[in-house]
């Protein structure tokens, strides 16, 4: 019954939005974190999807990797910060919240619509098994 | 006087019957006959179906297809695809019409090729998007959600057209 993978695809789909809301809630966690040198600083995490297709081109996807953002961290003038170096500078990190924010919204959207496709399919399995009743 | 009689009289024309078998040297043959006869009545369950049943298979394979779509709707180079259900649905009933094998069935158990085959014979294409994305990724979250509302619905219509149909054979069963 190809209805039953619509499960297995719709959450694989939830799983990996769930992923990326877990990255982008780290990233602003971590907005204001300051460090002494660049290497140190927080970088802002993102996750790249890749979809899993079995032989009838039809699947699910999943999170290929996450990638750290090549965005320079800013240096701030916080001479009396313990964190900041010898010139008393302390490096920011690189989170870009607006982005960070239009992100989570894509990621709550694109989470409802699996869900939406998960409970139609549910409905429908369940009119499918009370045939005939 | 025959009427009210009538049950009692066909318990012993049954009885007769059943006597003058028992004399005969083969008695199982008569049974044979008889579960032939009622075999090959009007109603076929294979048939009885139709279309629809074809029908079913292809749109829950089309709400898998449109299903991974918005799984994948931020899967970069990702293309959205799709099949033409009507095209589909011919092709599937053209295979079961041109299935030419045939096998003996040496018992009334035995299953027919064509029963449990599925219609799985489709062309998958993929979608012309109306705004494609920077990113590769075909995937118009507006336009999935349409069609996989379109195909569910169409989903409960064949599962409306089978429960009438099994509804129908059920008082033609019961003779209501």
């Amino acid at each position: 019954m190809s209805l039953f993978n619509v499960f297995n695809i719709a959450g694989s789909g939830m799983q990996a939005q769930t992923v990326r809301m877990n990255t982008t809630a780290s990233n602003l966690a971590n907005v204001d974190s300051v460090a002494t040198t660049p290497d140190e600083a927080y970088k802002a995490k993102h996750p790249i999807f890749a979809s899993v297709l079995n032989a009838q081109m039809t699947g699910g996807v999943k999170v290929g990797e996450i990638y750290k953002s090549d965005a320079e961290n800013m240096m701030r003038y916080e001479p009396n910060n313990p964190m900041s170096n010898e010139d008393g500078y302390v490096f920011q990190s690189n989170v870009n919240s607006i982005e960070e924010m239009v992100n989570m919204i894509s990621a709550s959207r694109s989470y409802q619509n699996n869900v939406e496709v998960m409970n139609t399919s549910k409905e429908l399995l369940t009119k499918t098994l009370a045939l005939g009743k | 006087m025959w009427v009210s009689n009538g049950g009692v009289e066909f318990v012993k024309v049954i009885l007769a019957y059943l006597l003058l078998d028992s004399n005969r040297e083969k008695p199982k043959l008569v049974f044979k006959k008889r579960f032939k006869r009622v075999n090959s009545m009007a109603i076929s369950f294979d048939k009885a179906f139709g279309i629809q049943e074809q029908a079913l298979d292809l749109r829950s394979k089309r709400s898998e297809m449109i299903a991974s779509n918005l799984a994948n709707a931020d899967t970069p180079n990702y293309k959205a695809r799709d099949f033409d259900f009507k095209t589909a649905l011919s092709q599937a009933q053209g295979v079961q019409q041109t299935s030419t094998a045939k096998v003996d069935q040496t018992n009334v158990k035995h299953l027919s090729l064509d029963a449990g085959r599925s219609a799985s014979v489709y062309e998958t294409l993929y979608r012309n998007p109306i705004s494609p994305s920077l990113d590769g990724n075909t995937v118009e979250t507006h336009v999935e959600q349409a069609n996989f509302a379109e195909n569910s619905i169409q989903y409960q219509a064949t599962l409306n057209f089978l429960s009438h149909r099994i509804t129908g054979l059920m008082s033609a069963i019961k003779g209501e």
